[in-house]
């Protein structure tokens, strides 16, 4: 078992409604899952309105990674299995973003920037962003640019220099249903090219009348494209003094991955000053078309047995507990478990060599708002 | 239950959590401005949760495009 | 759009008369932020200029716009000048945070059942009718931005000057 949790510090946004002029936040997030814990670091976050037009807003990030991620899958043993064949790594990544928003009148633009930066892997993307509000704010629409360039390496081969670019295009709507009630739906789409195989996963296969094992390496295709819809609603309960809040995404891609993500939560009002907030998030993924845990004979040209690509279900649930302080200070602490198994999945069907996750997660964060 | 049914049921679910339509006042936004409410994602909490998801799961995306990837081994 | 909407809200049964320069101010009372049992009546300011601004915490360009009618409110009260601000929160907390930041002198009422919004068929925020001393509105300002405050004070000073 790894050692106690660490706490490093991420920075938080609490985007309220009222009508301040900046926010500053920081928070820690400590993540422990079997064999591999993961910690970030504080992140310097602000949000700023400037001459009633301009909005800055930025973060920086630092990830602390501890501990080993599973490498091989194996059916030594009779059943392909996940296995840990590397040593206890410490991993850094640092991630910025700044995101400049410029109002016109209903209209609102925005340009943003994002880098993400560890030893093998380095990622830089680039966001606009039209807001426009119609019908007195009861309606607003918004659509959107991106564009990633990553680059791969390795640590354990350090010749791996590889490429990969990224283009999303964003639509959504949010409308105002009544003084109570608000729903938002979104479309984004992404179409990638590059490289997309995992450096670190290999398959090593076993057959019954070979004496000789197959190593695979992790294959996929040099292309994938996503479609990612998401809804989201709230619905406030003023006799309650509560908040339903509701989250549902579909999403697919051309590798044949269907994926279905739900959250509800009820966040209840406690005083004046508190907030409780349960919540439960369910997910569901089918399998990668070319997602195998044993190398397939004859031995096809895609293939990985990356059980991120395998067909499983999760269930996380998590409560958070929100305390608004004098002076414009929040304070929220949300405490969270995951369990990702085949036995979850939508409709059966999980993956046979699925390894069951738990985790772990706790997250406080401490806010101002000026 | 086929999926099919489960879906149009929880669109049905959903739209009695959402009460209905009502017109709605420009002065009456008192309850839209609360905090939880909010539809945007947050710079922190938000983010930070998600990650800790999209390190696992294949799905990613929804909100906001310009993001980066992640090179969650 | 909005001659569209304010035909619409006409054609409706029971829609209040849209409140626009020459119509009278409409006479409703409200309960006081800080006093929900003591109500303020609109009328009682006849013989006065009035200025009835609807304010809210969530309403962004309130934070302009009440310091600048604060500050209008000190400089002409001497003359007859009222200013009433009629609040839009749905929580009185929510206003009390607002008025920590932004502190004002004028009386303040609490417009929960949206009473007051609706007589004056209120179409943004922050909206303010400035009325004569014969009750009659003269100027509307939706939105404020640092223009809205010099029309203001000048509008101000010039009903100032007439009679009762």
């Amino acid at each position: 078992m790894q050692a106690a949790l660490a706490l490093p510090i991420l920075a938080v946004c609490a985007k309220a409604g009222a009508a301040e002029v900046g926010e500053i936040g920081i928070s820690t997030l400590g993540y422990k899952e079997r064999g591999l814990m993961r910690v970030i670091e504080p992140v310097l976050w602000g949000r700023a309105q400037i001459a009633e037009v301009w909005e800055v807003q930025a973060s920086a990030a630092v990830d602390i990674i501890t501990g080993a991620s599973p490498e091989l899958v194996t059916n030594v043993s009779g059943r392909p299995v996940q296995s840990i064949t590397g040593a206890s790594v410490v991993d850094h990544r640092t991630t910025g973003d700044i995101k400049v928003t410029r109002r016109f009148g209903d209209l609102a633009l925005s340009a943003s920037h994002a880098q993400s930066n560890e030893e093998d892997y380095h990622s830089k993307a680039y966001g606009l962003e039209g807001r426009v509000d119609l019908d007195r704010k009861r309606t607003t629409l918004t659509a959107g640019l991106g564009h990633s360039d990553d680059h791969v390496g390795s640590s354990i081969d350090p010749t791996l220099d590889a490429a990969r670019r990224t283009n999303e295009y964003l639509f959504g709507v949010t409308q105002v249903l009544s003084p109570l009630a608000v729903v938002q739906s979104s479309l984004a789409v992404s179409r990638g090219k590059g490289w997309y195989n995992d450096p670190y996963k290999l398959t090593l296969t076993f057959y019954p009348d070979q004496a000789i094992p197959v190593l695979a390496g992790d294959r996929r295709p040099d292309h994938r494209d996503t479609v990612s819809w998401l809804t989201r609603l709230r619905r406030h309960f003023p006799q309650a003094n509560g908040t339903l809040q509701a989250d549902y995404r579909y999403f697919r891609d051309d590798w044949g991955i269907r994926a279905h993500t739900l959250e509800v939560a009820w966040q209840q009002d406690v005083g004046e000053r508190f907030a409780v907030r349960p919540a439960l998030r369910y997910y569901t993924q089918g399998a990668a078309d070319f997602y195998s845990p044993v190398v397939p004979r004859p031995q096809p040209e895609i293939l990985s047995s990356d059980q991120r690509l395998g067909a499983f279900g999760g269930l996380s649930p998590s409560l958070r507990v929100t305390a608004r302080l004098e002076g414009g200070l929040v304070v929220e602490a949300t405490a969270g478990y995951v369990v990702d198994s085949r036995s979850l999945r939508l409709g059966g069907g999980g993956s046979e060599a699925f390894e069951t996750l738990r985790a772990a997660y706790g997250l406080v964060s401490v806010s101002h708002t000026f | 239950m086929t999926r099919m049914r489960m879906a149009i049921a929880l669109a049905a679910m959903a739209a009695a959590a959402a009460g209905g339509c009502a017109p709605v006042a420009p002065y009456q936004r008192g309850y839209l401005a609360r905090p939880d409410m909010a539809l945007e994602e947050s710079a922190g909490t938000a983010k930070a949760l998600e990650k800790t998801f999209a390190a696992k799961e294949a799905a990613s995306g929804g909100g906001s495009v310009g993001g980066g990837g992640c090179g969650c081994n | 759009m909005r001659a569209l909407a304010a035909f619409l809200l006409f054609a409706l049964p029971g829609a209040a008369a849209a409140v626009e320069p020459g119509k009278p101010m409409p006479s409703v009372s409200a309960p006081q932020l800080e006093a929900p049992s003591a109500p303020l009546a609109l009328g009682s300011f006849r013989g006065s200029v009035v200025y009835v601004d609807f304010w809210a915490s969530w309403c962004v360009p309130c934070r302009i716009s009440m310091p600048a009618l604060e500050g209008m409110y000190r400089k002409y009260r001497g003359l007859g000048l009222r200013v009433v601000g009629v609040n839009k929160d749905v929580a009185r907390a929510d206003a009390e945070r607002f008025l920590k930041r932004v502190g004002v002198s004028f009386p303040l009422v609490a417009d929960g059942d949206d009473a007051v919004a609706r007589a004056f068929d209120v179409q943004a925020m922050p909206s303010g009718y400035l009325v004569d001393r014969r009750g009659i509105v003269r100027y509307v300002h939706r939105g404020f931005t640092d223009e809205t405050a010099s029309a203001l004070a000048a509008e101000i000073e010039l009903l100032l000057k007439e009679g009762a």
